[in-house]
This record gives structure tokens, sequence and C-alpha cells, in this order.
């Protein structure tokens, strides 16, 4: 009977273990968000009161494309250098500054035991090791790495519109770029692999010319998902900023720029990853 | 003035087939997302020990799909700006 009875007392804590950790996180989520939604309306009233900030769709038509941001003058020609330079500049500091932090700060803390940002960086990288492991195998070790720096510009620069930065990615010349870098990358490695002759062959081996074709279409359709999902997802942003500027595009960057910015870094990660895998089989 | 006429009927029809366009390749989009969709729900039920090579395959073919919408977008933006 007293058994039973502590039994029953240990579960009754347990549940009540569990139970209050949960009550006080969904209490805290709650108050960050009224927080934040209150930071919202101040940040809009400021905006609109002081500054007379007062966007109109009409504007959006603009930011479809780049502005010059400012011009440089180099041994007597004029440089004029765009949004989407700087934004990608100001991408690659954010990134490096990061990594600087979590090299020099964090990572002589690491212990066996790991604290929550360790399980996040472990998680992010073994999840780059071990996919690029199991899709392009011994190549990995250097396989990983770039795409997971490509896919952690893509994000950042993509998060960036969180800070009013236009996203590096909005811009054609940015996707083409990180495209031929990934065909760059599935030519090297072909031909790395297989060798000169086997690389050729599959321009002929089950159809002639299909290869040929795969090839040129594969760094126009990495170019143009990117640029056409992340130039979307700005769009609708800036239309939704311009009408209705306080809490709700809070809720609806969620879904277009967050979500937006994992899911794009990661397709992009997977079919470059996917690419060089089908070059060295 | 009937040449300047012709000129503001090129240039409504132009717009109309730049809202257009995005919306019937978004329905194609859809309807070849919502197959892909749910013939990967039925190989999870199938067989939930491979939710996650399923998942990471459905994902990138997803991301084939979406490239055909954000052709159409890609074609309407170069109508409306060229």
């Amino acid at each position: 009977m007293a058994e039973v009875s502590s039994s029953a007392n240990t579960i009754e804590a347990k549940i009540k273990k569990i139970k209050k950790p949960m009550a006080k996180k969904t209490k805290v989520a709650i108050f960050t968000m009224l927080g934040l939604s209150l930071i919202a309306v101040g940040l809009w009233l400021v905006q609109k009161l002081i500054f007379g900030y007062n966007p109109s769709i009409g504007d959006v038509a603009g930011e479809m494309f780049p502005s010059i941001a400012f011009t440089v003058t180099l041994f007597g020609t004029e440089f004029s250098i765009s949004q989407s330079v700087v934004s990608g500049w100001i991408t690659v500091g954010t990134l490096i500054v990061i990594a600087i932090f979590y090299r020099c700060l964090l990572v002589p803390k690491f212990k066996v035991v790991p604290s929550k940002i360790q399980v996040l960086g472990e998680y992010i990288v073994s999840f780059f090791d071990n996919s690029s492991k199991s899709i392009v195998g011994h190549v990995s070790k250097s396989m990983g790495p770039i795409v997971f720096a490509m896919a952690a510009f893509i994000c950042v620069g993509t998060l960036m519109e969180m800070l009013g930065i236009r996203p590096p990615n909005a811009d054609i010349n940015t996707c083409i770029a990180m495209a031929i870098s990934t065909f760059i990358l599935i030519n090297f490695y072909g031909l790395k692999e297989l060798g000169f002759k086997k690389r050729l062959m599959h321009y002929v081996k089950p159809i002639p010319l299909i290869g040929l074709i795969t090839d040129i279409a594969v760094p126009i359709s990495m170019t143009f998902r990117l640029f056409g999902s992340i130039l979307s997802g700005f769009l609708i942003m800036s239309i939704i900023y311009s009408v209705i500027a306080p809490v709700v595009p809070a809720f609806l960057s969620l879904m277009f720029t967050w979500f937006h910015a994992f899911i794009q870094s990661y397709i992009f990660a997977i079919l470059s990853l996917t690419f060089v895998g089908e070059a060295i089989e | 003035m009937s040449f300047l006429n012709a000129f503001l009927l090129v240039v409504d029809s132009s717009i109309a087939l730049a809202a257009a366009i995005p919306v019937l390749v978004g329905l194609a989009a859809a309807i070849a997302m919502g197959l892909a969709i749910s013939k990967a729900v039925e190989g999870i039920a199938r067989q939930p020990e491979a939710e996650g090579k399923i998942r990471s395959t459905l994902l990138v073919g997803l991301a084939f799909i979406e490239t055909t919408a954000i052709y159409g977008l890609f074609i309407s933006l170069l109508i409306l700006v060229l």
C-alpha cells in the first residue's frame, strides 16, 4: 500500500515537473510576442511621426531592380557600386564575425554535455556533413564546407531583409555567380574523379546531346529558382510593409522571409550536392 | 491617333498577360505539387521508416516543380519591364 502511494506520488511529481516548465515557456513566449508587437507599433509610430515615412505601392515597382548605392572613382574611371554588392559584403562580414565569435569564444568552452548553442552548432555542421556524405560520398570532405558556406550566405543574406537591407540574392548577378560556381564544381569534380575520357563520354553515351542540354540547363535553372523565389518574397514583403506597417509584417515575414531563407538555402545546398554526386558517379 | 490607340491596347494587353501567366503557371505547379505530396504521404504511411529519404527527395522534387512556377513569374516580370 505504501509502495503504491509512493509510486503514485512520484508519478504526480513527474507530471508536475513536466507540466511546470511548459507553462513557463508558453508564458515567456506570449510575453515575448506581446513585447515584440508593442516594439513594432512603437517603431512604426516613431517612423510615422518623427521621420514622416509614408511609402506607397508605387515605390515597390522601383525596388524590383537594385539601384546604385554609390560611385567610386579609381584611376580616373567611375565605378558604380550597386546595392547588392554592399549588402553582399555586409552579409559576408556578418558571417565572418559570427564565425570568429563562435570559434574564439564558444568552441574552447565545449563540453561533453553540450550547452544549447553548442547543440545548435553541432546540429548544423553534422547535418551538412551527413547529407554530403550520403550524396557525394568520398568528396564530402571538401563539398560539405563549400555547400555549407553557400547555404549560410543565402540564409543570412535573405534574413538581412529583416534589417531593411536589400537581400543580395534578389539580384540576378549574385544568383548567376553562385550557379556558375556550382557549375565549375560539378565539372571540376567530374573531371577529377572520372578522368577526361569518361567525363566526355556522358555527352554521347545514353542519348547523344542530352548531357550537353543538361549541362546548360543546370546553371540556368539554379539561377532562376534562387532569384525568382528570393525576389518574389522580397517584393511581397515590401508590398506588405508599404500597405500595413505595424505588427502584421512581423507575422507574415515568418512565411515570406524566414521560411524562404531556410528552404531556399537547403534546396540550393542539396541540389548542388545532387548534381556533383551525379557527375562523379 | 490610331497609332496611339493601338499602342495603349498593346500596353494594356501585355499587363493583362503578365497577370495571367503566373496564375496559370501557379495552377499547374499547385496540381503537380499536390500529386507529389500525396504520393509522398502515401509512401510514408506505408513505410514510416523511410521518412527521411522520402522527405529529402520530396523537397528536391518540389524545388524542381517550383522552378516552373518561377519561370512563369520571371516571364511576367520580363513582360512588365521590357
